[in-house]
């Protein structure tokens, strides 16, 4: 509470006080203990309008006019914020710095969401500001951050005021404009969302004559060409189908690494929403199969806004939610790490990062999150670290205190034993996972500032292939024929080998299947956030610093990966795309195309 | 107390009529510190030793041009003089010009930091010795990157209150007249040595430590038990945590250190 100002002053005011009644010089005596005085009764004020008078300040926000504590956003939309601060009593607090405490997940836009106010009776004061939701999922906005401060600068205490919120956020969908083919190869106009395929069928359009077999119905028989051939003909008709477009989300633990509305998760959500909406427009019936490397979760195709919508909604509640990664060789390390629940006030964005080393980023970041969502706890009035000797260098002790606060903190938010605190102070990898968590649950998508990928073993790549094999083999054993399966995976960091026998194996024979019964696949596979392929004609970039060159490297190792992947499946009949764009919509709205006239490859085009 | 400050605000408005900005809050505790350095300044002047003057205007002059908290250097600085130029007395009676001086030195510090707190948020106010002294040297090379990092709050566009002004000189005043009713109670008196039991020398700071730190506890007391009272259930468990871990600290601590150390082996190949 007390600033490094106030202590200072308060040595120099005792020292002086004892030298001048020491050597009888009453007016350096009465300068010194006027000084003391003075920062007592300021003390004292401060720590009455903190204990009795800020209790009384509570907290409203309303969002797009609601008040309601909960409620849907979309991703990158703006959403306008108004946060009201009441006083039920009468106070007067003067100096006091309001800041909304948002998630990682929302990103402000133009004003800032800070006001510096002082509070004076029962006048409420108001602030507004406007934001966006970077990625689908939820956000939780728990409260508003108070830092209440004297005039002088002396004391500074941090309190917490909840109005906690919660909103669901679907992904955002736009239009994409998709050429058209510009020769005119059909008068007739059938109905939206039936479209002629040309195989045998019970449609209305004459496919082709044939000659009579017995069980054919008598109506069907062409009577004007039998006479002239003087046998009888058959008409055989055309079929009539809807093309159902079946989207396959990947939601395994690796597209979710990384900072909101660059994971690849974000990626796969939008290309989602957008190749659903574009499917639907033209009433195609667009479903859904959710899956990870655990198990899958399916909305069967269908039409209509609510169709729609409940699919926004489950891509919505498929980013919250997802199993804990797949970490080799780490498992059982710290078997507190998997007893340890969800922070209370705040529901739990499974899955928690894997285990990484504790970095002063790490302890930072954490740090200023509990300091600002938690500050009660963080005081060192009920939150007393146990005295120790060691370490003496101030730095170490400083480190050292504010671990000790963390961890007792961190044991207070998880159901953790008492002796935990103690346990995280001195395990380093136990204490990187807690708060990881706590950063995951706080809604920060916490990962070192140079992700790196590969050597992770993230991805398990067996069970991945195996649930969506399975996925995509059931989906065509129930499938009509004509289906197209858009693959939304996150494919780009699998190095391994690509015949049968590999872990690709299941599902390049799905693949396989699936076309062999005449459906479109489509495998899109996103890129780590920033990252584009090289093309062959690309010039090398001047690389000037390290962090370049290390990009580059990346990009590299993309492109060939990408190559690699490409002539594999493009082998197996399957389009592929390695971006998440809107080229790779129109690819997919192109092979719907393919799929709605029966034709092996793409028409003219303008 | 808020019809009282509007009341006043308005008076001063007609004075100062200016509607859109008031009285700039920099400027009326700019205008505070310069008088209260007139009426402090004297003192100097007066003792003869002219080193000490432009040591002290010196000071002043460059940590105000530098915008870093200077209160407690101007205090010492002054403490200092004192301690050089004030002849030793045996009385403990203090006259109205030194009550006056007194209140003026107050002023200038209640000013000096009140501005300071307005025009230079850049040093944090839990900061180190190390990361004031690189504030420095950031200020120096003309590198303003450290303002970002400002914690604390200003009010540098808001405008003064009359109220505020006159509560900062009302609570000087108080803190003058009380420091010097303490004074006058501390014994003088020759014999109290005999009578106490103590060194001279001691007398007077003992019994005015024994007055402050009861005065500080009864406060302490009050206000602990008002806040105690009114603790939130997380709060209370995490006290009890802290002092439950207290005890047992030293040994839980070598069981997890030797675990670690167990762990690190046998990871080694």
């Amino acid at each position: 509470m007390l600033t490094n100002r106030a202590r200072w002053l308060i040595l120099f005011a005792v020292a002086g006080t004892v030298v001048g009644l020491l050597r009888r010089q009453e007016v350096l005596a009465l300068i010194s203990l006027s000084v003391m005085i003075w920062l007592f009764i300021e003390w004292c004020l401060f720590r009455v309008r903190l204990e009795l008078q800020f209790r009384h300040l509570a907290c409203e926000r309303t969002v797009n006019g609601s008040t309601s504590v909960t409620g849907t956003l979309w991703a990158g939309r703006p959403v306008s914020m108004s946060i009201r601060i009441v006083a039920r009593k009468a106070v007067r607090i003067p100096l006091v710095r309001f800041e909304d405490a948002l998630p990682e997940n929302m990103a402000v836009t133009g004003e800032e969401h800070v006001l510096e106010a002082s509070v004076s009776g029962n006048v409420p004061i108001r602030f507004s500001y406007k934001a966006h939701a970077r990625a689908a999922g939820q956000v939780i906005l728990p409260g508003v951050s108070a830092r209440i401060c004297d005039l002088h600068g002396l004391f500074i205490a941090r309190r917490f005021l909840p109005a906690r919120q919660s909103f669901r956020v679907l992904p955002t969908c736009v239009d994409v404009e998709t050429g058209y083919p510009t020769v005119k190869r059909f008068n007739a106009m059938p109905p939206p969302g039936i479209h002629r395929l040309q195989r045998a069928g019970m449609g209305s359009e004459l496919l082709e004559l044939r000659e009579y077999v017995p069980g054919d119905p008598p109506k069907s028989i062409a009577w004007k060409v039998s006479a002239k051939r003087g046998c009888l003909m058959t008409r055989q008709y055309e079929t009539d189908v809807p093309v159902r477009t079946l989207l396959f989300v990947d939601g395994s633990y690796g597209t979710r690494l990384g900072h909101f509305g660059q994971r690849p998760l974000d990626q796969l959500m939008f290309l989602a929403a957008t190749i659903a909406k574009s499917a639907m427009s033209v009433r195609d019936p667009a479903g859904l199969e959710l899956f990870d490397d655990a198990g899958t979760r399916s909305i069967r195709p269908g039409l209509g806004e609510r169709q729609f919508f409940r699919i926004l909604e489950e891509l919505s509640d498929f980013a919250t939610t997802g199993n804990d990664p797949f970490v080799r060789g780490v498992d059982g390390l710290n078997p507190l790490f998997h007893d340890i629940g969800h922070v209370r006030d705040l529901r739990g964005t499974r899955p928690t990062p894997p285990p990484c080393r504790l970095t002063p980023e790490l302890m930072n970041h954490a740090w200023t999150v509990c300091n600002r969502l938690w500050p009660e706890l963080m005081e060192s009035r009920v939150n007393r670290p146990p005295f120790t000797w060691f370490p003496i260098r101030p730095q170490r002790r400083a480190e050292r205190r504010r671990r000790s606060l963390l961890a007792t903190a961190l044991s207070e938010l998880y159901p953790l034993p008492v002796d935990a605190a103690i346990r995280l102070v001195h395990d380093d990898n136990l204490m990187a996972s807690c708060l990881q968590r706590l950063l995951t649950d706080a809604g920060f998508a916490w990962t070192s500032p140079l992700v790196d990928r590969r050597r992770r073993e993230l991805h398990n790549w067996h069970a991945k292939f195996e649930t969506l094999a399975i996925a995509l083999t059931r989906a065509v054993s129930v499938g009509r024929d004509n289906e197209l399966y858009v693959l939304l995976l996150d494919l780009v960091d699998f190095d391994g080998p690509l015949g049968r026998l590999g872990p690709l194996g299941r599902l390049t024979n799905a693949i396989r299947i699936a076309r062999a019964r005449h459906h479109r696949v489509v495998v899109i596979c996103p890129l780590p956030g920033g990252y584009e392929l090289l093309r062959a004609g690309d010039e090398p970039p001047e690389l000037t610093s390290m962090e370049d060159q290390i990009r580059y490297a990346e990009q590299l190792r993309l492109t060939a990966a990408a190559d690699r992947l490409k002539r594999e499946l493009r082998r197996l009949g399957a389009a592929v795309a390695f971006s998440a764009d809107r080229e790779s919509v129109r690819l997919v709205l192109t092979q719907a195309e393919l799929a709605r006239n029966g034709r092996s490859t793409a028409a003219g085009r303008r | 107390m808020n019809n009282l400050e509007a009341s006043i605000d308005r008076l001063t408005k007609q004075f100062f009529p200016d509607p859109k900005h008031g009285i700039p809050a920099a400027g009326t505790y700019l205008a505070a510190l310069l008088v209260s350095i007139l009426i402090v300044m004297p003192q100097f002047t007066g003792s003869g030793d002219k080193r000490l003057v432009w040591v002290f205007l010196a000071g002043l002059i460059g940590l105000v041009l530098l915008r870093l908290w200077m209160v407690a250097a101007l205090f010492l600085l002054l403490q200092v003089k004192l301690s050089f130029s004030e002849p030793t007395r045996y009385v403990s009676e203090l006259s109205g010009g030194e009550l006056i001086f007194g209140v003026g030195v107050l002023v200038m510090l209640i000013a000096g930091s009140r501005l300071v707190s307005l025009t230079s948020p850049m040093v944090a106010p839990d900061s180190t010795m190390f990361s004031l002294i690189r504030t420095v040297i950031r200020r120096l090379r003309s590198d303003t990157s450290e303002e970002q990092n400002a914690v604390m709050p200003t009010r540098r566009g808001n405008t003064f209150s009359t109220m505020e002004g006159l509560t900062g000189l009302v609570r000087a005043i108080i803190s003058v007249l009380a420091a010097a009713y303490l004074l006058s109670l501390l014994p003088l008196d020759p014999t109290t040595r005999d009578e106490l039991l103590l060194f001279e020398w001691a007398v007077r700071p003992i019994t005015l430590g024994v007055i402050l730190i009861i005065v500080y506890q009864l406060t302490q007391a009050i206000l602990g038990t008002l806040g105690w009272r009114r603790l939130s259930e997380p709060e209370a468990r995490v006290y009890l945590r802290s002092e439950f871990v207290d005890w047992p600290h030293r040994d839980i601590r070598g069981v997890v250190k030797r675990q670690v150390r167990e762990r690190r082996n046998r990871r080694r190949p």
